[in-house]
């Protein structure tokens, strides 16, 4: 791809005064504290997404380490030119986060466990309290504007790790029709959020 | 081919098998169109994180930290270019705020264990047990807001019938007064330890929690006080 792909709106990587971006490409050039900086940037969501998908908090801290680890590893890797840090990030989180459950489910002989209501950390009060969360409200904004079909086959594959067969099972519907609603339901979503590319 | 294309959703949510990801990754290498779609579904997706915080246990950035100081970096591949020139960002100040308060009670914590360093063996041996509770499977953090800014963090373990407690952010006085922190028993306190005087970022160790409801904080005259005497300036419900 010759184009140079550049992000106008969406970009959910500047936080806290630091850009994502500038630091994944010191991390790659071996800067260990541009790491600890961009661990801080993005753990909390790295850990929630892990959470959210595989359940238990011990397999969940062993998943986030690993992805951690890759990100230092592997962020001589990272084209910018190809998309932020922060969607790079959470393409590796998520993909580690699924195959680790997929892993689970292939293991039959490991009874499922479900993250007790109690392990979950406190924090959302203070999450809550202490921020305007615009970006959060946006994104459930956004899910809203979907239809039911599209909102359920994103989130069942995203924040649960499934399959889009499973998806189709689960929702009782045709495989191209869970398909065509993930496309078409990110789709509405980018839309919504804003995300574009630009040559 | 339409068919293909129409897998850059379920492509981007991972919810493809392995078959159907390495023919769309094929497929994708010749058709401009689709990466351009699947870099911006991407980002699309990757918002969907917006969403789902949790504080992992604190004792992860040490381990991480640990861990890319001894594990070498790949190199870049060929085919990989150097960005050009700065590439548009808005700066944002939307979670300031709320990554200022995980980032200190996460670097609190990293942070504190410096200040722990072992200086005698009673230090030692409390360093021993607050790494114990930390470490513990069971282990999860409460933190409640301070009335004078900033919060207090409560890392518990029901197994180890223990528990961590470190403020960050919390004001500092001078020499004369001190954070008390009390373990609530239906409404009674009893001192669970008092902070150095004038300081906030020290880390109490507190075991014996069975019958305490709810861990608090006030501010008392250096050395402490038997009873609390004031409101407390934070608390963390054990029970909730």
């Amino acid at each position: 791809m010759e184009r140079r792909l550049s992000l106008i709106r969406g970009e959910a990587t500047a936080r806290d005064g630091v850009d994502a971006d500038a630091l994944l490409r010191s991390v790659a050039r071996g800067d260990e504290q541009a790491f600890t900086r961009l661990y801080d940037l993005v753990i909390v969501r790295v850990y929630g997404l892990v959470r959210r998908v595989v359940r238990d908090p011990a397999q969940a801290e062993e998943v986030t380490q690993e992805i951690l680890v890759e990100v230092w590893r592997t962020a001589t890797r990272f084209d910018p030119s190809k998309g932020s840090a922060t969607a790079w990030i959470f393409t590796i989180a998520h993909r580690r986060a699924v195959d680790r459950v997929r892993s689970e489910q292939a293991a039959t002989d490991r009874i499922k466990r479900l993250a007790p209501e109690a392990t979950q950390t406190g924090h959302d009060e203070v999450v809550d309290a202490a921020t305007s969360h615009l970006e959060r409200a946006q994104v459930r904004r956004c899910l809203h504007g979907l239809t039911e079909l599209q909102k359920e086959a994103i989130t069942l594959a995203y924040y649960g790790g499934y399959t889009y067969s499973e998806v189709a099972k689960l929702l009782g519907a045709a495989l191209p029709t869970i398909k065509t609603r993930m496309r078409d339901g990110l789709i509405r979503l980018r839309d919504c959020l804003g995300v574009v590319m630009a040559s | 081919m339409t068919d293909v294309h129409a897998l850059s959703g379920a492509f981007v949510l991972d919810a493809l098998d392995e078959r159907e990801r390495a023919s769309f990754s094929q497929h994708m290498e010749t058709c401009e169109s689709c990466s351009i779609e699947v870099a911006e579904l991407r980002e699309t997706a990757a918002r969907l994180a917006d969403d789902v915080w949790s504080v992992p246990p604190p004792r992860m950035r040490e381990a991480v930290l640990a861990r890319v100081a001894t594990t070498r970096q790949e190199p870049p591949l060929r085919s990989s270019r150097a960005s050009r020139g700065p590439r548009p960002h808005r700066p944002s100040w939307r979670h300031r705020t709320t990554m200022a308060l995980v980032t200190a009670s996460i670097v609190g914590l990293a942070s504190l264990s410096g200040v722990l360093v072992v200086r005698n063996q009673q230090i030692s041996d409390e360093r021993a047990r607050i790494d114990a509770v930390l470490s513990a499977p069971d282990t999860m953090l409460r933190i409640g807001m301070l009335t004078n800014g900033g919060h207090i963090n409560v890392a518990m373990s029901p197994s180890r019938d223990a528990a961590v407690v470190w403020l960050a952010q919390a004001q500092s006085f001078g020499k004369s007064q001190a954070y008390q922190v009390w373990k609530l028993d239906d409404g009674r306190a009893a001192s669970a330890g008092v902070m150095p005087a004038g300081k906030g970022d020290a880390m109490l160790y507190v075991s014996g929690l069975s019958g305490t409801d709810a861990i608090a904080v006030t501010v008392e005259p250096s050395g402490g006080s038997p009873q609390p005497s004031g409101q407390p300036k934070g608390q963390v419900s054990l029970t909730a």
